[in-house]
């Protein structure tokens, strides 16, 4: 019958999810690439109690009859940002840094299984099923993809310049022949509503099929950018975009929060304990 | 003597109605959009006690052989305790802040004319219009937007924000969200001079008419009329901005307390009347 412990208590799990949301935006403080999440509240439904027995007793109330009883509030979003993070140079030629919209695809080889990251950090590691051969891989293992979907090659004969368009340079380490063009490029998908995207870890994203309108699949809302559409810039790393005074000003103001629904929580104990204490 | 234990006891039910409401207010202090409510007491109807089978004492004289009639004899009013009568909710706008988030927006109606309802000034108060999942149309303050798979501008609930049109607002996935600009009247912009929509803002002329069902969302008996462009006198949207709840927590605290204290004393009114029933009680007992 006490609803104030119910309504404090479901109060104190938001601001925890909150606070939650907070910390891992404030861990996350320099991974490459990272996209911080805000977090917003909403409120919970509310029910009509039918306190009014008889027409003329209500005379002079202000709203619409009967009482509607609100129940504390929720977690409303946690909005994926993605504001572009701070440039840092590294000058290693395979880090890649986008500027403005796209992702990089990420793919194991073998199945179809995309997943999307803004982290381009990228290792050369040797391609077990050729040899002389390299490809291009993430921190986790996984390969870079190019325009068509298929893990990018590089022949250990040639050095490789990215360029900006995000076209690959090739150049026999001979210094023999020309540099020209690989057929192959950074493959930069977009995607326009990041609302789609899920987190599964390792600052990858994949498109939840579980948000889209029946009837469609996640390759209908990744489009391929076309060369030069989305500038790359190689020897650079994107940063992580959370501002560390905004999340602790953040922090602060859910701690407080917390506290106050804590102190509301220990309020309704106390009324529980008079009511008990009617008969001593 | 025991009517006034029920009175204690309405008293202590009633704050915990009141401590409900103030434990909502305090929950929904950082929810975007949020009025908080006020709880409004009311004493219950009074009672006229009269003693009868009384005579009247005023010496009024009756005709000659005929009986005295028993009159009844006023004693005076008694209250018979209290209840929660109703919840206002306070349509204060809330304090802006900056979000920068494209689908942000918030309402500033401050400078809205006041008007005449039922010889009293009301200050009318401006909503956004969402479409509720039975069809029905609701109004909220929380300008707290995202897009979902289909392109549909919805709230936190999931609930589609509607146009001026009175029809759900569609962003078509060809247009990015950096590139579209919502300006003061409510007019979505594409691209810098595309018109592609209007979001609905709807102006209660009696707010408190409003029926609140959760979810930050009030409904109107009557849907209420959408302003249409350039014609919306005292109210101006901002982007990037989200409204604040508009409760105080520190009032809210304190009031807390208040009504602690005021459960903690009629509890000890309940407690003297038992003190007193079991005197009562005792008198006459043997061996005592």
């Amino acid at each position: 019958m006490n609803t104030s412990l119910y309504i404090s208590s479901g109060a104190l799990q938001a601001y925890q999810q909150k606070i939650d949301t907070t910390s891992n935006n404030v861990a996350n403080v320099n991974t490459t690439g990272y996209k911080r999440r805000d977090h917003t509240f909403s409120e919970i439904l509310a029910s009509q109690i039918n306190n009014q027995g008889r027409g003329n007793e209500g005379a002079g109330r202000l709203t619409p009859e009967g009482l509607r009883v609100g129940y504390g509030t929720r977690t409303g979003l946690t909005q994926l940002n993605m504001a572009q993070g701070s440039a840092t140079e590294t000058g290693k030629p395979f880090d890649m840094m986008i500027s403005g919209n796209g992702f990089f695809q990420l793919g194991n080889g073998t199945t179809d299984e995309v997943s999307y990251t803004r982290d381009g950090n990228f290792h050369l590691s040797p391609n077990p099923d050729n040899e002389g051969s390299y490809h291009l891989v993430h921190a986790n293992g996984g390969l870079l993809l190019d325009q068509n979907g298929t893990p990018i090659e590089l022949d250990g004969e040639y050095e490789v310049k990215i360029e900006n368009n995000g076209q690959l340079q090739l150049k026999a380490k001979d210094g023999q022949g020309e540099a020209f063009l690989s057929d192959q490029r950074v493959g930069i998908v977009d995607i326009q509503n990041p609302s789609m995207l899920r987190n599964i870890g390792d600052n990858q994203f994949v498109i939840d099929p579980d948000t889209l309108p029946a009837g469609t699949n996640p390759a209908d809302y990744v489009r391929m950018m076309q060369a030069g559409e989305a500038e790359l810039s190689s020897g650079f790393l994107e940063g992580s975009n959370v501002d560390l005074m905004k999340e602790m000003t953040e922090l602060m103001t859910s701690q407080r929060s917390y506290q106050l629904n804590a102190r509301a929580i220990s309020y309704a104990d106390q009324m529980v304990g008079i009511a008990n204490n009617i008969l001593k | 003597m025991i009517r006034g234990l029920y009175s204690a006891a309405s008293g202590m039910f009633t704050m915990e109605r009141k401590q409900e409401a103030l434990s909502d207010n305090l929950a929904n202090v950082q929810t975007p959009g949020y009025k908080k409510d006020e709880t409004v007491l009311r004493s219950f109807p009074n009672l006229l006690l009269q003693r009868i089978n009384d005579f009247n004492e005023t010496g009024n004289v009756t005709p000659a052989g005929m009986p005295q009639i028993p009159q009844s004899m006023t004693i005076g009013e008694l209250s018979n305790g209290v209840y929660a009568q109703e919840r206002i909710p306070s349509f204060q706008q809330g304090t802006l802040v900056q979000t920068e988030g494209t689908f942000d927006v918030a309402i500033e109606d401050q400078s809205i004319p006041t008007q005449q309802v039922n010889g009293q000034d009301v200050k009318p108060t401006a909503f956004f219009a969402v479409q509720l999942p039975d069809g029905t149309v609701g109004y909220t303050r929380n300008g707290k937007w995202d897009l979902d798979g289909n392109g549909n501008l919805v709230t936190s609930e999931g609930y589609r924000v509607l146009g001026a049109n009175g029809e759900p607002i569609e962003v078509t996935s060809s247009i990015r969200r950096e590139d579209l600009q919502i300006n003061s009247n409510g007019q979505i912009i594409a691209n810098g001079s595309e018109t592609i929509g209007q979001i609905g803002v709807a102006v209660a002329d009696n707010p408190l008419e409003l029926r609140r069902i959760g979810g930050n969302i009030y409904q109107a008996d009557n849907p209420l009329a959408f302003m249409q462009d350039g014609n919306n006198p005292g109210v101006t949207l901002h982007q990037g901005f989200l409204e604040q709840s508009n409760v105080d927590s520190a009032q809210t605290m304190t009031e807390m307390m208040m009504s602690i204290r005021s459960y903690e004393a009629n509890q000890k009114v309940i407690s003297v009347y038992d003190k007193s029933l079991e005197q009562l009680y005792s008198v006459g007992r043997v061996n005592g």
